[in-house]
């Protein structure tokens, strides 16, 4: 028996294997970036403005190439997509490493943002996707998010030790080295199908249509926007409403640290949910579960322990939502233009990470405490929760066609 | 009798995924899983003995911290 019903030379595990290296290195290189504010701004003698700014950059050009992105990687394959991503990291990073003034940090970050579109989940889970089984598909995407997520904890440490080791700048150059193995992953999706390569697929315009006039991904797309907004409040606020309340600073970053070792947990977790029950009641749950701990957070009281245990727990719901909104896009529409239709549901992403980043901050201007952000995080986990019941979880009528078409059940 | 039959049966299947490529051979596995308990105790360490100064410096940039 055939592992997929499509012709893949190379062995699916290793088409997964590289699809979570590729996307765990592109990951944790963004992730380190950050420990590069104070070093790059005090060396070039600039605001701490230009840094944010490059950073800021590569995060919309990131959002907005993630649609076009995808669908070059479902028309042409993922290979040239990840190449490409991985010449534009090195560059970016270069461009980096060797910038003197707030300009070419600006122009560095857009680079970047170009590599880590190319570079993330949004091109290799379609391929994956398109390799797998129908069985197997959600355990592929999962595993891709668990590398993903291992490479968002781990890289960090590492950049840190790094930079305290040989400088900065140098450092950057083994980032842009790291970043090149992506070149090399991707030599695993060459001969993995594409939408051009399989016969009688839809065309883009018609999976375009398709996919906006179906309730189901509007719904989909609005929760991924609740889920951009949950995460960056709280990576960007949660440090800050941690020193409200009288604790030390580091425990701010020991609970994103917390964080990001329950998401390593809660991808696997939440994928596997979604080979046992419904996607879209486990996403369901998963935004109650978010909005039942932001409510904890505001009311109970709250010491290192507790605050680290709740960290953790948030974490198992953080970058669930992944595996389970695209194996919902891969369940509704088929595989064939998958990067595609997620890179749409990732820009919405992009768009709930500005706002929960941005309102956080401006509503804490306004009022001196985050109590409202929380109590909006709140309504809108509860919304995206109930947002998700009512989608319809089994593929559209033209797949059921092509299943009966070409003899499958 | 019948379990017995089951579990052969289940270890045909795996040994037929994995023949099939399908499924990760058992020593890419315990391979891989070694290399990642490798870089997740050495990342570990590294939050460990770098302490404090890893975390505040995280602090200060938590803007862009898991914010993906």
């Amino acid at each position: 028996m055939p592992h997929s019903i499509y012709r893949n030379e190379t062995p699916f595990w290793l088409l997964v294997l590289a699809a979570g290296a590729t996307v765990g290195v592109c990951f944790g290189i963004r992730q380190a970036f950050g420990l590069y504010l104070a070093p790059i701004s005090a060396d070039l003698g600039l605001g701490r403005n230009a840094f944010a700014l490059s950073m800021g950059l590569m995060n919309l050009t990131w959002g907005l190439a993630a649609f076009p992105v995808g669908a070059i990687a479902d028309r042409y394959g993922a290979t040239r997509v990840i190449v490409t991503a991985a010449l534009c990291y090195m560059l970016g990073i270069y461009l980096m490493a060797t910038a003197r003034s707030e300009s070419q940090l600006v122009i560095a970050g857009a680079v970047l943002g170009f590599g880590v579109a190319g570079g993330s989940f949004t091109a290799v889970l379609g391929a994956v996707g398109r390799a797998a089984a129908p069985s197997r598909r959600q355990m592929g995407i999962t595993l891709t998010g668990v590398g993903g997520s291992i490479g968002m904890f781990a890289a960090m440490p590492y950049a840190h030790w790094l930079i305290a080791s040989v400088g900065w700048q140098e450092s950057l150059m083994v980032l842009a080295a790291t970043a090149g193995l992506m070149a090399i992953f991707a030599l695993a999706f060459v001969s993995a199908p594409t939408a051009g390569s399989m016969p009688g697929a839809q065309s883009m315009g018609a999976a375009l249509r398709e996919a906006m006039a179906h309730p189901g991904f509007v719904l989909l797309t609005l929760g991924f926007f609740v889920c951009g907004f949950h995460v960056a409040f709280v990576s960007v606020h949660l440090p800050a409403f941690l020193k409200d309340k009288a604790f030390d600073a580091w425990l701010g970053a020991g609970a994103l640290a917390a964080i990001g070792l329950g998401n390593i947990l809660g991808s696997l977790l939440c994928g596997k949910a979604g080979e046992l029950i419904e996607k879209r009641l486990a996403l369901s749950l998963l935004y109650f579960g978010r909005a039942i701990l932001f409510l904890v957070f505001i009311y109970m009281p709250l010491s290192e322990v507790t605050v680290l245990v709740l960290s953790f727990a948030l974490g198992i719901l953080w970058l669930g939502t992944v595996p389970l909104t695209s194996g919902l896009i891969m369940t509704l529409f088929g595989p064939t233009w998958m990067s595609m239709l997620f890179g749409i549901t990732f820009l919405a992403h992009q768009i709930g990470s500005f706002l929960g980043a941005w309102l956080g901050g401006f509503l804490y201007d306004v009022f001196k405490s985050y109590d409202a952000m929380w109590w909006i995080s709140i309504l809108l986990g509860i919304g995206a929760a109930l947002i998700n019941l009512p989608i319809r979880e089994r593929p559209v009528a033209r797949l059921s066609l092509d299943a009966v078409g070409s003899g499958q059940t | 009798m019948d379990m017995a039959r089951q579990d052969t049966t289940r270890q045909d299947e795996g040994r037929d995924r994995e023949r099939s490529g399908e499924r990760m051979p058992t020593g890419v596995k315990v391979a891989l899983f070694a290399v990642l308990g490798v870089i997740m105790l050495g990342a570990l360490h590294l939050i460990m003995a770098r302490g404090p100064a890893m975390l505040l410096d995280l602090a200060a940039l938590s803007r862009s911290f898991l914010c993906f």
